[in-house]
């Protein structure tokens, strides 16, 4: 049987090997005990959880969502229980599921990031960490996300107080991504997420006032994907570490894509809310494929569209064509 | 309790009258868990348009038959499409989610108050408590007649009261002011319907009007846009002293001593009802 198996920390001493490539995303699939009722979440490759941050947030006012063209906007405002709630309440339920789950770090100072990052230090049921480093440093305004140098400190401080597999998920509200993202992974990042929401607004024109209580929102949803998919397959040649590819990504064949963008692996996000059995969907679909393909691995088709594949494919094929 | 995703095939969708429509869906998994106030999360259309699933209350189950009745009406891009949904088409759902009412240990009498389709739940309920031996009132305001539900939907052991905004049905007037004349004689009451008939109950509940009191539980369901409805995205929060409470997963029934605030904060829409579905 072809193995969906993947490793996305092999930079880290203990790696982060995971049963198949498919996870959910942050803020799609709560603290992974909601979406228990509907089936077994640990056939499911990781979960990377609701956003923590040092203090509990009660998030934004509603409205908080509203639907677009093949997408929605969200604004929740990192609504969560705090990160002692997380290690007292959530972290224990973790360490007895037999699939890891990610903690998805928010802070709005650098500071902030590291004290959150040394409390789930060593914490039992905490597989990983990803920062989520598209909220605003308030001492300087700008996303962290949006500067190299801003992000790459961050990554370094946050490296060097926690021990566990540290993933970086991306912000698309960028001019270029690249050099956030080679930063990112020179500072010590073992893994790269790409990538969070995209900023959007909807207007309500019968109030003549935007939608959302905080004016815009974090787009996402098919409408983002080849977006997304843009993202990882410029990032992918350029850096050493695994790229998770995230945006709109509902079935086999959107996952497909990714991998052969050059994402290792992948995070489910709004399609849990369409389709809730979608990623147990794609974790088959993807057995299936390399079934179909006589794959040994997944991972053998992860990065075949990027230039240099593409071009050693064709070489192969000339050869093989110049011998016959 | 399980959360179904089944694939329900369409039996009958038909309007019932000038302006509501009632989709019989079989769907035998979910009919014979469900429980009055839960809900379904529908897939309208066959793809991803629109994108978003969207929530309604059972009005009745036939366990036996498998199937459920959910009452809509057309108020946009969702409902529009299931609108034109035909029997025997296959339509993704997922429940039943959220939780149910909660009711008197020993039969007594149950008023219920419906607005507009904020009906459909308190019918379910109805037919739920009076082969327990329950009594029941249901009041139901609509705009004009032909919004009411057709008395053939209620169970006929209920005292069925009408009233209309245009005086073409039953009592000429919001259906909140017939709340005084059932208040004192019933042991529960339960409520489902629009922001407007909401705020309206509120304030007579909040002068401590119709003779009020303390111990007798209010209920009230409601239903607010929802993105998930299993409690992660937090898209369809109310404010309550506990702090925002998810309508898909805490509620969507809640007290009505909790809802003080949320209710303060709503713009009065006449076309919004707490129970039927985002745009």
């Amino acid at each position: 049987m072809p193995t969906l198996e993947v490793n996305i920390a092999p930079s880290h001493p203990t790696g982060l090997i995971l049963k198949n490539p498919v996870i959910t995303a942050s803020g799609t699939f709560g603290y992974g005990t909601e979406y228990a009722p509907i089936y077994d979440v640990n056939r499911l490759g990781a979960i990377a959880a609701k956003a923590v941050t040092l203090q509990p947030r009660t998030g934004n006012p509603m409205p908080r969502i509203v639907e677009v063209p093949g997408g929605m906007l969200n604004a929740i405002g990192l609504q969560n229980v705090g990160v002692e709630a997380l290690v007292r309440e959530k972290a224990p339920l973790w360490a007895k599921w037999d699939v890891p789950v990610i903690a998805n770090v928010a802070g709005a100072s650098l500071e902030e990031y590291v004290t959150i990052a040394e409390l789930l230090d060593g914490v039992p049921g905490i597989a990983a960490l990803e920062l989520n480093i598209s909220c605003p440093n308030v001492a300087h305004g700008l996303d962290f996300g949006t500067d190299p140098d801003m992000a790459g400190a961050l990554t370094q401080a946050v490296s060097e107080r926690n021990s566990l597999p540290l993933i970086v998920k991306l912000t698309p509200n960028v001019t270029d991504i690249r050099p956030v993202a080679i930063a990112v992974a020179e500072a010590g990042a073992h893994a790269l997420a790409i990538m969070n929401t995209l900023t959007g607004l909807a207007i309500d024109v019968e109030q003549k006032c935007p939608v959302l209580a905080t004016t815009t929102g974090g787009l996402s949803g098919p409408a983002v994907r080849s977006i997304a998919l843009r993202l990882v397959y410029a990032v992918a040649p350029l850096v050493d570490v695994p790229i998770i590819g995230i945006g709109g990504i509902g079935t086999t064949e959107d996952a497909l894509m990714f991998l052969m963008a050059g994402a290792t692996a992948v995070q489910i996000g709004t399609a849990n809310f369409y389709n809730h059995r979608a990623p147990l969907e794609i974790i088959a679909g993807l057995q299936a494929y390399c079934g179909k393909e006589g794959l040994e691995s997944i991972q053998d088709i992860v990065g075949a569209a990027l230039p240099h594949q593409v071009e050693a494919i064709a070489r192969s094929q000339r050869e093989q064509a110049l011998t016959t | 309790m399980s959360v179904v995703q089944e694939i329900a095939k369409v039996v009958s969708n038909e309007p019932v009258t000038d302006g509501l429509l009632v989709i019989r869906l079989h769907s035998p998994e979910i009919a014979r868990q469900c429980q009055p106030a839960q809900f379904v999360h529908v897939r309208c259309g066959d793809g991803i348009d629109p994108l978003l699933l969207r929530p309604f209350s059972m009005l009745t189950v036939d366990r036996a038959a498998g199937t459920l009745d959910i009452l809509y009406q057309v108020v946009g891009h969702g409902t529009e499409i299931l609108k034109n949904r035909r029997p025997g088409e296959k339509i993704l759902q997922l429940g039943p989610l959220g939780k149910t009412f909660s009711t008197p240990p020993n039969p007594g009498n149950l008023l219920m108050v419906g607005g507009g389709i904020g009906i459909a739940p308190l019918v379910f309920l109805a037919e739920t408590m009076i082969p327990r031996g329950y009594t029941v009132t249901l009041l139901a305001g609509a705009r004009t007649a032909a919004r009411h539900l057709p008395a053939v939907f209620v169970p006929p052991e209920v005292e069925y009261v009408l009233a209309t905004d245009d005086g073409s049905a039953g009592y000429h007037g919001p259906v909140t002011d017939l709340i005084a004349d059932y208040y004192l004689w019933s042991d529960a009451v339960y409520i489902c319907g629009p922001w407007p008939m909401l705020t309206s109950i509120d304030a007579a509940y909040q002068a401590r009007s119709w003779g009020w009191h303390s111990k007798k539980p209010i209920q009230v369901s409601l239903e607010n846009q929802m993105g998930c409805a299993m409690g992660v995205c937090l898209g369809c929060v109310v404010t309550t002293p506990r702090g925002y409470q998810r309508v898909c997963r805490d509620g969507p029934v809640f007290a009505l001593s909790e809802l003080h605030q949320e209710i303060a904060s709503r713009p009065g829409h006449a076309s919004q009802s707490s129970h039927s579905v985002g745009p």
